[in-house]
Order: structure tokens, then C-alpha cells, then sequence
């Protein structure tokens, strides 16, 4: 029996997604077995473990299912296409298209390390109602390159790179581990520039994306990095085209710490209040211990209370010195 | 509302009228459906472009009173590409805003000069059918041009090169600028035109490898273009052909058509005709 895309309900995280486009692949990594005294080689033996990509493209109707696996490594996506799941899936490649007078479309590979469990199942449900969230009703914030009657297009793209970690007589990977994170804009803009000093030069953007008549769909971008290229085309009968891309080293906004607040004495164990901003998305607290000078060990524990304010849990022989928030 | 008829309707450009025989106003957006994976139908209809309008017109060729004319030659000298603003535009109370796309003048024998323009709009239009109301300048209604008195001109003397008919066309090209955040362009770019001129003469040309300047294959030395002259009655009810057109008070439009390069000949041969040599000639602007 032949299915047509009708037919295929695509979740992630249990939530359905307004995909037009979505391609699974997956495979075992097998080489053939060559042995001393033979030529040709009938066996196989697995050099890796079982992994799989999904690739699709959906529009953008509201808070986005994927945006908070940019900012955070903690956690991993499901994913059902028509009753086939993978329950561990990684944000690898996620991009957003801000192209005038058209749908946000976003553009998403997610790695699983597995197989597709299930049986396909095929679904016969009608079209629901949704509004999509135009790039007419974009606003730019904090924005270093402009104001947003000169953007013309711009280009959201994250990559992660992934490394399964696996243990010696375990088929599945016990940890993932996200090496490098980063965000980059590709932006065309009307003004024209020349300038590029060897550092580079600071560029900010947030694009923050409502719906006019519904308040709360709503979702935005920010990327705070470097201008790191430019190019400027001209050809006859076009206007002049200028293109710039702010790349990102990593994905958040470096912490900052402004205060800290002892609530017991400085033993291991005690809490300490931390204020500061760009809280949300950090990993670890390092404290000074045995009268070192550089935070080197752990908090024992903490909560992120808000962006703005962390509780950790001081580690054993904590002693005075620097706080570092990571 | 009652029914409006093209005999109560007014055709403007910049205020100014002409003796329309057609108008047209298209306008589109470019709403598209959404369709998804797992669904049946489609989720949303999303606007996947900006909206346009294109208007059109054809009339006949007031040789004292051509507003379209008039706004061609203004791009042709255009150097501000930016700066170039748009022609208000009405159809029987329908206005807006318009970028001229197309210009066409067909003259041919016997015939009276005939034009039509293309007007491309990227802005909402506003207003809705009403009675003419004849607030534009609709010149005197008179001096028509006709194929009969349509001349080549070599300064002040009148070509009699005979040549069976005639179209001049001009092409604008405009970029809308669309940047993030609105629905409408942040501003209209004048990339430039092109002016084409089709000629049909009895004689055949050779086409040339590096081209022929209109100058020399008209061999004008001076004055170069196209002149059309308005009739004079004279009597009671007959118009003086054989008037000497470089005498005497005539309303002028002259088209010129210095700098042009002879790039196309062809050759039709058919039943019961002569054969005809299809000339064409361009321009870049």
C-alpha cells in the first residue's frame, strides 16, 4: 500500500509540527571483515552505533518547538513520523529565514542515535486551523547594523557539533557531548561599508516576531557576536547588494556577575545568592577553595532562580576568592 | 451604487487625460496555501510575496496633450535612480500610485496613432467607481495623429522614405526595495529602459556585425526622430494632405530616436502581398 504525505503525522516532543518537508535517514555503520588468508571478505562487523537524521522544514506559527534546544544542552527531543519514534533525538542544524513579505520558514536536522522504533502507522486527520507568523511583522532590537527599513533579508543558523560517548558493552551512547555551539546571521542590508579592522567589529541583532492580532504568538532571535565578513555585488539593471555575517562563538550571552550575597558562613554546604544577568542557560559555578585564586571547583548544587539570579550550594573547603559563573 | 459605463469614466495620468479606448486595474497578492505533513487540506493560507497592481490603458494619440509620453522622456534622462517619483494614477475614481513598465505608439497607414502604457503599482490603491467628474486636463480633444502625417524628420525636411507602419516601444525596469518589518517596498529603484523602434519598408537591409546608428541608416545629419504633426482643415470638410508639414502651424510630437542601433532584419513573404523587410532598432537607457 502506497501513503502519500497525508498520511505521516510528524510530532516532536508530542507536539504535531507544521512541516512541508521532512526526510528520515538512519543506518548501521558496518564495514566488511577482511581476513588474512582471503581475498574477498562475506562478513560484516559494526564499527558504530545505530544513528539516524531528520531533516525538516516547517512554518513558524507561534513559540518554536526546537529554539530553547539552541540555548540549552540539557535534555533531548522525540520525534514520531506516522507511528515510527526515536525518543533521543540532538538539535544539530537549526536555521530561520526572515525573507520580506513571506512565511517564517525554519529549517531543522536533529541526530538521533538509534533506530526508529514503532510501525507505520498511517493517520487520516483534516487540517486544523493555524496563523502563521509573517515577516511583515517583525521588529528589530538592539540592532548595530541598522534600523529595519535597511534589512532586506536575514539568515538565522545554528550548528552544534555532537560526539556520542559510548561505553564498551552498551549498544546506545550513555552521553552525548556538545563540542562546539554557534550562531550566525547572514544579513543584506542597504548600507554600504567598508569598514573591517582586524578584530572585527561588534554586531547585534534580535528579531522578535508577533503575530498582529495575536498577542502571544510570538518568538524571537538574538544573536551578539562579531561582523566577521562583508561582501558588497553589483550587477547592471540590480540594485547593489551588501552582505554582512555576525558569527557567534557560543550560542548565550556571556553571564554577568553584579553581586553576591552570603546568607550563612563561607562553608560548604551554605547557600550563596548570586545577581548578576544572563542567568538562564548556564551550566556550572566555580568557586575558589584551599585559598586558591582561580574558581576552579564546582558548586556542590544550584538553581537558577531567574536570569538574573543563581542560588548555589557551596563545594567543601570553599575558601575567599573569585566567583565564576560558566 | 448604479453602473458605471465607459462613456462616464476618466482615465488620469498625473491629472492629465486621454481619449482611452481600454483600461484595465489587476491587482494580486500572493497568498498560498500551507500544506503539511500528516494533514489533510491546508493549515493556513500565508502571504508568500508582496501584492501588485497593473494598469493599463490604450487611447488615441493626442499629438499636443501625450502625458505618457511625456513621463518616457523624463526616464530617459533620468540619472537619479532614487529619485525618480511615481505617476498618480485614475481609472474611474480608482487612484494610486504607478511605475511606468511598458510604452507602446503604433502608427500605421491610414490609420490614426494608437498607444498604450503599463503602469506597475506596489502600494494599495484607494478609491472606488464614482461619475466622471472631468477634473483632469483633457487637452482640446483635437490634433490626433494619424499615419498619414507621421515623418521621419532630417532636420527641418520631411523624409518621404516610405515605410508601411511603425511601432515605438519603451520598457522601464524598477526594483522594489522590500525590507523586513512592512508590506509594502522602503523605496522604488529606477534601474533603467530600453526603447525599441519596429519599422516595415519595401526595400531589404543587410544587417550590419557591429550595427547601424539610426543616424545613418535614416541618413539624418541633424534633427533626428519621428515628428507627427496635427492636421489642418482646410475648406469646410477636407484636410490638406499635401500641406507642407515644415510650414504653416502645426501641434508637434516628436519622438526621437537619435542613438538607436539597427540589430533585427527579417523578411515576410506571403500570398498576395509584397514582401515586407522587418527592421528593428534599440536603445539602452
Amino acid at each position: 500500500m502506497k501513503y502519500n504525505y497525508t498520511n505521516a503525522k510528524l510530532t516532536l516532543n508530542d507536539k504535531a509540527i507544521l512541516a512541508d518537508s521532512a526526510d528520515i535517514s538512519f543506518g548501521a555503520s558496518l564495514n566488511n571483515v577482511f581476513k588474512a588468508d582471503r581475498k574477498n571478505s562475506y562478513d560484516f562487523a559494526p564499527e558504530d552505533g545505530v544513528n539516524g537524521t531528520i531533516n525538516l522544514s516547517y512554518t513558524l506559527t507561534g513559540k518554536d518547538p526546537l529554539k530553547d534546544y539552541v540555548y540549552k544542552e540539557i535534555g533531548s527531543i522525540s520525534g514520531n513520523f506516522g507511528g515510527l519514534y526515536f525518543s533521543s533525538g540532538y538539535l544539530r542544524n537549526y536555521s530561520l529565514s526572515f525573507i520580506p513579505n513571506t512565511p517564517i520558514q525554519v529549517k531543522a536536522s536533529i541526530d538521533f542515535f538509534e533506530g526508529l522504533n514503532g510501525t507505520f502507522t498511517p493517520t487520516f486527520e483534516k487540517a486544523g486551523t493555524f496563523l502563521s507568523l509573517s515577516v511583515a511583522d517583525v521588529s528589530l532590537t538592539g540592532c548595530s547594523i541598522g534600523n529595519l527599513d535597511d534589512i532586506e533579508s536575514i539568515n538565522y543558523s545554528f550548528t552544534a557539533d555532537l560526539e556520542p560517548q559510548y561505553i564498551i558493552g552498551e549498544k546506545k551512547p550513555r552521553k552525548i557531548v556538545f563540542k562546539d555551539r554557534r550562531a550566525s546571521v547572514d544579513i543584506r542590508s542597504s548600507v554600504i561599508s567598508g569598514r573591517m579592522p582586524v578584530e572585527g567589529i561588534d554586531g547585534q541583532v534580535k528579531v522578535t516576531f508577533a503575530h498582529p492580532s495575536r498577542p502571544n504568538y510570538t518568538e524571537s532571535i538574538e544573536v551578539n557576536g562579531r561582523i566577521t565578513d562583508r561582501s558588497i555585488q553589483a550587477s547592471a539593471r540590480s540594485s547593489i547588494s551588501n552582505f554582512l555575517n555576525i558569527t557567534q562563538g557560543h550560542v548565550n550571552k556571556a553571564p554577568i556577575i553584579s553581586g553576591i550575597g552570603f546568607t550563612a558562613p563561607l562553608r560548604g554546604g551554605n547557600i550563596v545568592n548570586i545577581s548578576g544577568k544572563n542567568f538562564t542557560y548556564i551550566e556550572n559555578v566555580l568557586f575558589c577553595i584551599n585559598g586558591e585564586t582561580t574558581p576552579r571547583a564546582p558548586s556542590q548544587n544550584f538553581a537558577i532562580r531567574s536570569d538574573v539570579l543563581i542560588q548555589a550550594v557551596l563545594p567543601n573547603q570553599t575558601s575567599k576568592g573569585l566567583i565564576e559563573v560558566v | 451604487m448604479s453602473v458605471k459605463y465607459f462613456d462616464n469614466t476618466d482615465v488620469l495620468i498625473n491629472n492629465s487625460g486621454v481619449l482611452a479606448n481600454g483600461a484595465s486595474i489587476s491587482s494580486r497578492n500572493n497568498i498560498r496555501p500551507i500544506q503539511t505533513i500528516g494533514r489533510i487540506g491546508s493549515s493556513v493560507n500565508a502571504p508568500n510575496g508582496p501584492i501588485e497592481h497593473t494598469i493599463r490603458m490604450n487611447y488615441a494619440v493626442q499629438l499636443g496633450h501625450e502625458p505618457n509620453y511625456g513621463i518616457v522622456t523624463g526616464l530617459k534622462v533620468a540619472t537619479n535612480t532614487t529619485g525618480y517619483g511615481p505617476t498618480i494614477l485614475e481609472v474611474n475614481g480608482v487612484t494610486g500610485f504607478g511605475f511606468l513598465t511598458q510604452y507602446n505608439l503604433k502608427i500605421e497607414p491610414n490609420n490614426i496613432a494608437t498607444a498604450s502604457a503599463e503602469y506597475v503599482s506596489f502600494f494599495n490603491l484607494s478609491g472606488d467607481f464614482r461619475d466622471q467628474v472631468y477634473s483632469g486636463d483633457y487637452g482640446d480633444f483635437d490634433g490626433v495623429g494619424h499615419g498619414w502625417t507621421t515623418y521621419l524628420t532630417q532636420g527641418q525636411s520631411y523624409s518621404q522614405s516610405p515605410i508601411h507602419s511603425l511601432s515605438y516601444n519603451f520598457r522601464a525596469d524598477w526594483e522594489p526595495v522590500y525590507t523586513l518589518g512592512r508590506k509594502e517596498p522602503s523605496q522604488i529603484l529606477y534601474l533603467g529602459g530600453e526603447e525599441t523602434l519596429s519599422i516595415e519598408k519595401e526595400d531589404y537591409t543587410h544587417i550590419k556585425f557591429s550595427g547601424e546608428k539610426s543616424e545613418d541608416f535614416f541618413s539624418f545629419t541633424s534633427v533626428t526622430g519621428l515628428d507627427m504633426i496635427s492636421l489642418d482643415v482646410v475648406g469646410t470638410s477636407e484636410y490638406d494632405v499635401a500641406a507642407d508639414p515644415s510650414t504653416g502651424v502645426y501641434t508637434h510630437l516628436i519622438i526621437d530616436l537619435s542613438g538607436m542601433y539597427l540589430n533585427n532584419s527579417s523578411v515576410k513573404a506571403q500570398l498576395n502581398d509584397f514582401l515586407r523587410n522587418s527592421l528593428e532598432f534599440s536603445k539602452a537607457y
